[in-house]
């Protein structure tokens, strides 16, 4: 989970992930788009948005400890 | 000791109680969903996470425009830093200008008043004796 993190950190890790999963995030929690309009921006069918969105956080999270790791590594 | 019914045994996935969390799912699956949540402890704990998980990537998405006013400083610092080069461009080149002008058409012009007779003390009272001249009434 990503929730000790801070926005900071979320935005870096952001900008690390690949387009699509990064779209999908933004689509839904800053456009605020609805299931159904990320399914039409993306050409996927509606019920896999939301498979979608959980893949793209699972992403997220590997960024941020990809992020975590390599600031500890920079610190030591 | 009643046992528990089998549907509360089973923990739910986190793709459900994802759904659960984005209102994505219907009136009857997500009051299963919510009964579940307040008797298991370990999904109410994801479900929290999830929860909070969503607010943290709305906050860093929306936030990401807060930083506006430092990116604007670091702006006008760099154009602070421009301007400098460009008044010393400005100027150098305004030097250059009248350094051109004056050796390129004053300075020859001069030489040859100066050649004529009409060098600048001369050209002075040449033109102070024609005004007195003219006062007079005598051409």
């Amino acid at each position: 989970m990503i929730e000790q993190r801070t926005s900071e950190e979320v935005r870096k890790a952001l900008d690390k992930m690949a387009a699509g999963p990064r779209m999908a995030l933004v689509m839904r929690y800053y456009s605020d788009m609805s299931y159904d309009e990320i399914a039409d921006a993306l050409g996927v069918r509606r019920a896999f948005v939301g498979v979608v969105l959980l893949r793209a956080r699972h992403e997220l999270r590997q960024a941020l400890e990809g992020n975590a790791a390599l600031a500890a590594g920079g610190a030591s | 000791m009643s046992e528990l019914p089998e549907n509360k045994m089973k923990h739910l996935d986190e793709m459900t109680l994802l759904l659960y969390v984005e209102r994505q799912m219907d009136r009857a699956r997500g009051l299963e969903v919510s009964a579940h949540t307040q008797e298991c402890d370990a999904c109410r704990t994801l479900l929290r996470a999830l929860e909070r998980e969503s607010r943290l990537l709305t906050r860093a998405m929306l936030e990401e425009d807060e930083p506006l006013p430092s990116r604007l400083a670091q702006f006008q610092e760099r154009a602070r830093r421009s301007m400098q080069w460009i008044w010393g461009l400005v100027f150098g080149l305004a030097a250059t200008g009248v350094y051109a002008l004056y050796t390129g058409y004053i300075q020859p012009w001069q030489t040859q008043l100066e050649q004529a007779g009409f060098g600048g003390s001369n050209l002075l009272g040449l033109l102070i004796f024609r005004a007195q001249c003219g006062k007079d009434g005598n051409p």
